[in-house]
């Protein structure tokens, strides 16, 4: 037998498959001829057996035009449990057989079980290829569906991938705009630089030039003065004598202009020796008393003993001068006072000069250190001066290792002060040790810790013991030479904190001051543990913050006694 | 998952099944109305199959047990506009629907509805 018109097969496997079937086999159908009631009990008829096989774990339905005559309609079902399961017992099955027709006989042993029924009078074969090939295009056309999908999700990519091109784009421009920028401020740093060079030598010459007349233009006029035989007369005496103070005026100018430039081309050098405070102080005394005197303004000196300084004098005195010819000249009334002490604990000496003058606002507070500047007030305008005096003033503090700082209230006076070291320390850093004053102990087991700790410390001026254990550590700490322990906390046999606690214990090393170094977070040590370090850092931290911190304590502990043993 | 629209009509829920629905469309469909019914305190739900053509076992089933379920929330359920090859057909396959109201269109059963609140 030949199966002339196969219309198709419809795999049922879910709900939704039975869903299809039904709605595949009305259509087939009504293109067949089926009036509406037929088309409606078949697709039902259908739609029963699929729920059977379905139920049954899956199978195939197959439709097809019998070849023998009269023509039929032939359902096949195909599903896994209906091969075995008597036919009549399933209701599927049975709804089926009432709905769609009887079994179609002879039909092959392939399928489970067929149903048919004929075909109607007006049935149009040559619509068949149409009928149930829609199903079989089916796939394709979702096939097709989702190609289209995937094609448009494409193309939404490319969109974006081109959007990203462009900001890309964008941010490699403005890369190098800012790049081009930074080479144009690189340049700009540069000539700015130049300028400044050529200003303190232009400004250097210039001064140089302007006071070798002016010299000669103050001495004449001292011979003028001084020339006892051929009087002059009064009158003319006066001129000359303001001729005089004009000149002078202008070569202290062009001298204090002189001495910035020289400062700021970095051509004056600290000349230290050792001098006595108040002598210095006396000789100001004497310098100012005449003045103090014209303006009636007294100016008095407070001074308690201050050991020798090891500075420059003549820069010690030139500032003092300033800083005390200012105070004469923004004070009309009350009185000026020098003081002057020494602090034993940071070997360091203190100048205040402070009046009773017109005072300073806060505002202005900063600006008067600037160059050629002068806080306008009643009095700058009678008092004409540079405003070069607090700016060489500072310059020339700042040489000698000092700092002049200045407290000020609007129409209540102000006070300068000068701190100096007492004794210049010409360009040594400040961290480092005294010779022979013992070393750092840097106490680690890894061997790269402990390197770089010792590089950095020796580049800073320590001179470094390494120990790689805590028992070698400890029994370096007991010889007396160690000034300092790094100490790292993680390490095999005695742990850091050990160590820590060990050093505590032994008078002898107990006045150690011991800084931790740590690789552990700093937060998740427990502070109580550790509380006998005088800090704790994290190996990220900068080797100088542990330095300042090694100087400092080195600096405030009194010498470690020697010679005392735990014994 | 497609949805059957619920539309409350005054106290009325109406809830049109507008093409041949995959089963679990159906099932959702029963659990939308009983929770659509407590929400509206809805006493009357019209439940339209005008233009369902394929009602096989299971739909069948599923619009018995949506009357069964609506009438334990106090509400009574009307199927309208059944098609006469459905109505066949569900004969066919010895589902009778036994306890569930129906009416030809809308109106009818709105006047159906209309009587029994008189009472």
């Amino acid at each position: 037998m030949t199966r002339d018109a196969p219309l198709g097969r419809l795999p049922i496997g879910s709900s939704s498959d039975i869903l299809t079937a039904r709605q595949r086999v009305r259509d087939a159908a009504a293109r067949l001829g089926f009036d509406l009631f037929d088309q409606v009990q078949l697709a039902t008829g259908v739609s029963e057996l699929g729920r059977e096989i379905a139920a049954s774990g899956g199978g195939e339905l197959e439709v097809w035009i019998s070849s023998t005559r009269p023509r039929r309609l032939v359902i096949g079902a195909r599903g896994v449990a209906l091969r075995d399961v008597s036919t009549n017992a399933v209701p599927g099955v049975i709804a089926a057989r009432r709905l769609i027709g009887p079994p179609l006989d002879g039909a092959s042993g392939e399928q489970s079980c067929t149903f048919s029924r004929a075909l109607p009078k007006s049935a149009r074969l040559d619509n068949l290829a149409e009928s149930l090939s829609a199903s079989a295009t089916d796939p394709f056309s979702e096939l097709r569906h989702q190609d289209t999908e995937l094609l448009r999700m494409h193309e939404e990519i490319r969109r974006r991938d081109s959007e990203l091109e462009s900001v890309n784009r964008e941010l490699e421009e403005t890369n190098r705009g800012v790049l081009a920028l930074y080479a144009e401020l690189d340049d700009k740093a540069e000539s700015v630089r130049q300028i400044s060079d050529e200003r303190a030598r232009f400004l250097s010459n210039v001064t140089h030039e302007l006071r070798t007349p002016l010299i000669s233009i103050t001495s004449l006029c001292r011979l003028l003065l001084t020339q006892g035989d051929r009087s002059l007369e009064d009158e003319q005496a006066k001129q000359i004598t303001y001729i005089q103070k004009s000149a002078q005026d202008l070569l202290d100018f062009v001298s204090d202009l002189l001495d910035l430039a020289k400062v700021e081309a970095g051509k004056v050098t600290v000349r230290a020796a050792p001098f006595e405070a108040e002598e210095t102080l006396a000789a100001l005394r004497g310098m100012f008393r005449p003045l103090s005197a014209d303006t009636g303004v007294p100016v008095i000196f407070d001074l308690s003993p201050i050991p020798t300084l090891e500075t420059d004098e003549s820069k010690v005195s030139q500032i003092l001068r300033n800083l005390i010819s200012n105070a004469l000249k923004f004070t009309e009334t009350g009185e000026i006072r020098v003081a002057a002490s020494y602090e034993a604990k940071a070997d360091e000496v203190l100048f205040a000069a402070t009046d009773t003058g017109i005072g300073i606002a806060a505002a202005d507070l900063d600006r008067i250190f600037d160059e050629f500047v002068q806080v306008d007030t009643r009095h700058g305008r009678r008092h004409r001066s540079s405003g070069l005096g607090l700016p060489l003033s500072r310059k020339l503090a700042e040489l000698m290792g000092g700092s002049i700082t200045v407290k000020s209230k609007l129409g209540e006076g102000s006070t300068f002060s000068l701190r100096l070291p007492r004794k210049y320390a010409p360009q040594v850093p400040q961290t480092a040790p005294e010779s022979g004053a013992g070393y750092v102990l840097v106490v680690d087991d890894d061997q790269i810790s402990r390197y770089v700790a010792k590089e950095q410390l020796e580049r800073l001026g320590w001179r470094v013991v390494e120990a790689a254990d805590g028992e070698m550590a400890l029994k370096l700490a007991r010889e007396g030479e160690c000034r300092a322990i790094l100490l790292d906390l993680t390490m095999p046999g005695i742990s850091g904190f050990e160590v820590l606690e060990r050093l505590g214990e032994d008078p002898s090393t107990s006045m150690i001051p011991v800084v931790i170094r740590t690789s552990l977070p700093v937060g998740d040590i427990d502070a109580g543990s550790v509380s006998r370090a005088a800090a704790v850092f994290s190996k990220s931290d900068s080797m100088q913050s542990v330095v300042d911190l090694i100087a400092s304590r080195t600096a405030s502990q009194p010498a470690r006694p020697r010679g005392t043993s735990s014994a | 998952m497609d949805r059957v629209p619920i539309i409350k009509i005054g106290k009325y829920l109406l809830a049109t099944i507008q093409t041949d629905v995959q089963d679990n469309v159906a099932v959702a469909l029963q659990e939308d109305l009983a929770a659509r019914i407590i929400a509206a305190r809805a006493r009357l739900v019209l439940l339209d199959i005008s233009a369902l053509q394929i009602v096989d076992s299971f739909i069948g089933r599923m619009i018995a047990d949506i009357s069964g379920i609506a009438k334990l929330l106090d509400a009574e359920v009307i199927v309208v506009g059944m098609q006469p090859a459905v109505a066949i057909t569900l004969v066919e396959l010895g589902l009778t629907l036994s306890g569930v109201r129906t009416a030809l269109n809308v109106e009818s059963a709105l006047a159906m509805a209309g009587i029994r609140d008189q009472n």
